[in-house]
C-alpha cells in the first residue's frame, strides 16, 4: 500500500489498476482547482495522492461533500421543524419522521395531512407515493452493492437519500474500490442524518425563526439542479432532463404529488428513446 | 407535547403511521438492491439507469424554479436565478458556488425590482 504511488506502471497487475484509479480520481479535485491559482497546481498536485487517500479520503471528501448540502437544506429543515410544532401531531413523533422517514417532502406532507385528519391510509399512501423515486434510486444503486458485505447491502439502504444518490452515483466511477465507496456513502449518509435531526429539531424548538417575507425555500431546487447539471453530458441526458423536469409540472395537477414519478418516468423514457445504442 | 389539537389522530395510530410510512420508505430504497445482488441488473434496465438521475433530479428541481407552488411562473425571480446558478454549476461544478449564484441573483433582483 505504502509503496503504491512509487511503483511503476509495470508493477503486478493489481497494483497497477490502484494506481490507474487513482489517477483517474483527478476529476474530484476539481473543487480545488478551481479555488487556487493555476501555478499552484503543479505543486500540490502529488500530496493529493498520498497512500493515506484510501483511509481518510473518502470520509474527508464526505465532510466536504456534506456543508453545502447542510446549507441548502437548513431553511427547508427549519421550516419543517416549525411545521411539527405547530401541528397537533407531538414534538416527539414529529421529529422521529427525521430518523424513520428520512426524507423531507414525504415528512411534510405527512405532518399536514396528520394535522388535518385524513384518513390514515391517505396519509400513507400520499407520503409512500412522493417516496417512489427511491425505487429508482435502489435500481441505479444495485450494481454497486453488489460486491458489498451483506450487512451493508441491508443497512446502506436506510442512508439511500436525494442527496446520498446524487453524489454517489456521481462520485463512485472514480473510486477505486468498494470499501472506499462503502466508506464514503455511509460517511456521507450518517453526516446527513445528524444533520437532517439537528435542523428539525432546532425548527421543533425554535419554531418560525425565518424572517417574514424572505423566501428561502429556493434553495432546495437550487441544490437539485447543482446535482443535476454534472449529469446531463449528452443528447439523452439532456432529453431525459428536459422531459423530466417539463412533464412533471404538466402533471402538476395529478391526485396523491403523483407528478414527480410520473414526470421522472417519462424523462427515463425520453432518454432511452433518444440513446442511440437503444434506438439501433 | 400536543401541539395546536387539531382533528389528528391519536398518538398509537400516528406513531403507526409514521412507522408505516418509515418502513415503506426503508422497503422502496432496499427493494433492488437486494433483489439484484446475486443476479445483477437486467442489461434492459440497466440502459435505464443511466437517465434516472437526470430525469429525477429535473423532475424535482425545474417545477421549484418555473412553477413553485404548483402554477406556472415563467417570469417569476426564480428563473434568472435558476439560469445563473445553472451556468455556475456548469462552470464550476460546484454546490456551494451554484448555491451562493442562484440566491444572490433572487435576492438581489428582489431587492432591487
Amino acid at each position: 500500500m505504502e509503496a503504491r504511488t512509487l511503483r511503476p506502471a509495470g508493477g503486478p497487475a493489481g497494483v497497477r489498476t490502484t494506481g490507474d484509479d487513482v489517477h483517474r480520481r483527478a476529476p474530484g479535485g476539481t473543487y480545488v482547482a478551481q479555488s487556487a491559482p493555476s501555478g499552484l497546481r503543479a505543486r500540490s498536485t502529488p500530496s493529493r495522492e498520498s497512500p493515506l487517500d484510501t483511509e481518510v479520503r473518502p470520509i474527508r471528501r464526505a465532510v466536504l461533500d456534506t456543508a453545502p448540502l447542510v446549507l441548502g437544506y437548513l431553511p427547508f429543515g427549519l421550516v419543517l421543524g416549525a411545521t411539527i410544532q405547530a401541528s397537533s401531531v407531538s414534538d416527539l413523533a414529529g421529529w422521529a419522521t427525521s430518523l424513520l422517514i428520512f426524507a423531507g417532502a414525504s415528512q411534510l406532507a405527512t405532518i399536514d395531512l396528520l394535522d388535518a385528519g385524513a384518513a390514515v391510509a391517505i396519509v400513507v399512501l400520499t407520503a409512500l407515493v412522493i417516496n417512489l423515486r427511491h425505487v429508482m434510486y435502489s435500481a441505479a444503486m444495485a450494481p454497486w452493492f453488489r460486491d458489498q458485505p451483506r450487512a451493508f447491502q441491508v443497512v446502506g439502504p436506510f442512508l439511500l437519500v436525494d442527496p446520498v444518490y446524487s453524489l454517489a452515483i456521481a462520485r463512485f466511477p472514480s473510486m477505486p474500490d468498494a470499501r472506499t465507496r462503502r466508506l464514503y456513502y455511509a460517511a456521507l449518509g450518517a453526516l446527513l442524518l445528524a444533520n437532517w435531526l439537528a435542523m428539525t429539531g432546532a425548527g421543533i424548538v425554535l419554531g418560525n425563526v425565518l424572517p417574514e417575507g424572505v423566501d428561502l425555500t429556493i434553495a432546495i431546487p437550487l441544490v437539485f439542479l447543482a446535482l443535476l447539471v454534472p449529469m446531463v453530458a449528452d443528447r439523452p441526458s439532456l432529453a431525459a432532463a428536459g422531459v423530466g423536469g417539463l412533464v412533471t409540472i404538466a402533471a402538476g395537477g395529478l391526485p396523491l404529488h403523483l407528478g414527480l414519478i410520473v414526470g421522472a418516468l417519462s424523462g427515463v423514457a425520453a432518454g432511452l428513446l433518444v440513446d442511440p445504442e437503444v434506438r439501433s | 407535547m400536543t401541539g395546536s389539537g387539531t382533528g389528528g389522530p391519536g398518538p398509537l395510530v400516528t406513531w403507526l403511521v409514521i412507522g408505516g410510512i418509515g418502513a415503506g420508505t426503508y422497503a422502496m430504497r432496499a427493494s433492488l438492491i437486494l433483489l439484484f445482488r446475486d443476479a445483477g441488473v437486467p442489461p434492459v434496465l440497466e440502459r435505464a439507469l443511466r437517465y434516472v438521475g437526470p430525469a429525477v433530479l429535473s423532475a424535482i428541481a425545474v417545477p421549484g424554479l418555473l412553477a413553485p407552488g404548483g402554477t406556472l411562473d415563467p417570469t417569476g425571480l426564480r428563473v434568472p436565478a435558476g439560469l445563473v446558478a445553472g451556468l455556475v454549476a456548469w462552470r464550476t461544478r460546484s454546490l456551494l458556488l451554484t448555491l451562493v449564484a442562484g440566491l444572490a441573483v433572487f435576492f438581489g433582483l428582489g431587492a432591487l425590482l
